[in-house]
């Protein structure tokens, strides 16, 4: 039987907006097993990034559980939280989000550097995983000369480098054109089959979805479809 | 992990280069203004100060232990020792005897009450400036030789060549008695002086008053500036024997409280200009925590805790310091190194009322090191504060709102 990397129970979440409530999660019962490449779709509100947050332990549900790796999210503090998402969850976000004055290969060691780790460790294992994202010629260069796929690259070495139990993608593809989106999407599909690399992402883009092995389709804040997909 | 911050830090100032020098130059001015301002506030007290000693008391003397409190003509020192003492110092450039009493002047039938001194004339003609304000006639040469104030000429109808009486009380209650020749009068603009003041040489005073060879009432020293001065009177009143040394503290109490008043006065004005940089920076971080909001949410996002940010924060302050404080410092001492040789001129007027005394009508900065070590940790201390106040953001930073906020 698969392990269970993570599992969310009755899971709602209440915004205030303007004083009137909205609904962004109503009773979200899922669990994603260990090498899912699972996507998360629906149209806007229907509470995937919130969701998708929830997880990653950015935010903190008003009702529900969330398991990660076997840690219960609700028992932690914001301290414990952000020492969880260092070690255990890698994020990709939409907007890339380098850190704008350090190079390719310094945002990569950065969240090494983080966690402790030696300095020829950490050396080796970001020149590693740029070699494997194709960006060793550009590894000294900072995120302004990069292109927008190159610059998600990056910021996908920085999230898998610490060898992560889920990565977490939110709306990887938003910001690059088809044909960079088609070169991530091998790549997140060859981490995920080769590493056996658990991947959650929310997205629009059917393009994402035919990718991923499993697809959760949310509405309203509610699960409206889970089909998981084999892939050919 | 430190070193990876400090780098962090010192590139993420210049990711707005227009900014980081403003603020950098707005610490530079302050130190500049505190640094250069108490310098040239330090150099103008020495003034005064060297302009006060000058005119009669000198930057220190050594008197009879009881003689500051009750000034009678018995309480006389051996000057010898002392003269002795200061004669080999290096730093001292002139010391001299003096004999001082109140007597009747008199010339015919007129008399006034004046403070007589007697003075070792050919070291006193070099730095004393009642020598230089000799308005009519000439600086006493020899014995058997008097100058008066303006005024008291006046009273008594003095001219320069009259002979001018003199009577006091000698030592043990004799009476002292003296004929000596008008040769100079001076003019001091300080009426008291000018109203009471004889200087006559100071054998004729130790003969009037039968005082020994080595009896004086005072040893007067210039030291080569005040500060020595202070240094040297510290010293010697550990080194001499059964006397007082008073420094110019003790001799001009009124300069001592002026410039105890203006030093508070000063400390005021640089708290203000501290606080309006502080208020700059806070101004500073404020805008730099609000531009990278995303950024820092994405930080903590992927596992940075608020308070390595927090460092980080603290690290770019102390980067805008040292720039700050090192820039407003080596400008400082530049100006002051260069004005320490030229000075700084007065205004027109008070250049005619300095020149008519003899006296330089410059200031000269005198460097002050207090004040920059005040400076430099204000500065720091400051700007450390100004970086916590917007780092009290971070501390409540959510990641989810941070990392939409501009996204």
């Amino acid at each position: 039987m698969s392990e269970v990397v993570v599992e969310c129970t009755g899971l709602t979440r209440t915004y205030d907006q303007d004083s009137v409530p909205v609904y962004a999660l109503r009773g979200v019962d899922v669990s994603i097993m260990k090498g899912d490449f699972v996507s998360l779709s629906g149209p806007s509100g229907s509470g995937k990034s919130t969701l998708l947050n929830i997880i990653g332990g950015l935010d903190r549900p008003d009702g529900g559980e969330v398991v990660v790796s076997g840690t219960r999210l609700s028992t932690l503090s914001d301290s414990a939280l952000a020492e969880l998402r260092l070690h255990k969850i890698g994020f990709v976000f939409q907007a890339f989000n380098l850190i704008p004055v350090l190079s390719a290969h310094e945002n990569v060691e950065f969240i090494l550097q983080l966690q402790g780790v030696g300095s020829a460790l950490r050396r080796a294992r970001s020149t590693a995983v740029l070699d494997s994202l194709g960006l060793s010629q550009m590894s000294h260069r900072r995120p302004g000369e990069l292109s927008g796929g190159q610059q998600q690259r990056v910021a996908i070495a920085r999230a898998i480098v610490t060898n992560p139990a889920l990565l977490l993608a939110d709306e990887p593809t938003a910001n690059i054109d088809s044909a960079t989106t088609e070169e991530l999407l091998s790549l997140l599909q060859k981490l995920n089959r080769e590493q056996g690399m658990t991947i959650v992402t929310a997205t629009h883009d059917p393009m994402v979805m035919s990718y991923t092995t499993r697809k959760i389709k949310l509405h309203d804040g509610m699960i409206e479809e889970d089909e998981s997909a084999v892939v050919v | 992990m430190l070193v990876r911050l400090i780098g962090l830090a010192w590139r993420n100032l210049w990711r707005n280069p227009q900014r980081t020098w403003l603020t950098v130059s707005a610490i530079a001015f302050a130190v500049f203004f505190l640094v250069f301002g108490r310098s040239v506030q330090t150099g103008s007290f020495d003034t005064m100060i060297d302009n006060g000693a000058r005119i009669l008391p000198g930057h220190l003397q050594v008197q009879h232990v009881k003689y500051s409190d009750d000034p009678r003509v018995d309480y006389t020192i051996n000057a010898a020792p002392a003269l002795e003492y200061f004669a080999s110092r290096d730093e001292i450039e002139y010391v001299s005897a003096r004999t001082q009493g109140f007597a009747l002047a008199s010339m015919g039938a007129r008399s006034f009450g004046a403070q007589i001194i007697g003075v070792e004339a050919d070291t006193e003609r070099h730095w004393s400036r009642i020598a230089s304000m000799v308005s009519l006639g000439r600086y006493l040469q020899g014995r058997g030789e008097a100058v008066v104030g303006a005024r008291l000429a006046r009273n008594l109808g003095l001219q320069v060549g009259d002979e001018l009486i003199i009577l006091g009380t000698a030592k043990e209650g004799g009476i002292a008695a003296s004929s000596v020749t008008l040769v100079g009068i001076f003019s001091t603009a300080q009426t008291q002086l000018d109203r009471s003041l004889v200087q006559i040489h100071i054998d004729d005073f130790r003969e009037a008053w039968m005082l020994g060879n080595n009896e004086a009432h005072a040893v007067v020293v210039m030291a080569s500036n005040v500060t020595r001065s202070e240094v040297e009177a510290s010293l010697a009143s550990t080194q001499l024997e059964s006397v007082a040394v008073l420094a110019w503290q003790d001799l001009m109490p009124q300069a001592q409280q002026m410039r105890d008043m203006k030093a508070v006065s000063t400390q005021l004005i640089f708290y203000v200009i501290v606080i309006v940089v502080g208020f700059s920076v806070v101004t500073t971080f404020m805008m730099i925590v609000f531009e990278r909001t995303q950024e820092l949410g994405v930080l903590i996002a992927i596992g940075m805790k608020p308070g390595l940010l927090q460092v980080q924060l603290q690290l770019e302050a102390l980067f805008l310091a040292m720039l700050g404080v090192a820039i407003g410092f080596i400008v400082a001492v530049l100006l002051i190194v260069w004005l320490e040789e030229t000075g700084i001129p007065l205004p027109v007027e008070a250049d005619e009322i300095f020149a008519r005394y003899n006296m330089d009508p410059r200031i000269y900065p005198s460097f002050d090191w207090p004040a920059l070590q005040m400076s430099s940790v204000l500065m720091f201390v400051g700007v450390q504060l100004a970086a916590l106040i917007p780092g009290l953001r971070i501390q409540r930073l959510q990641p989810v709102e941070a990392i939409r906020q501009q996204a």
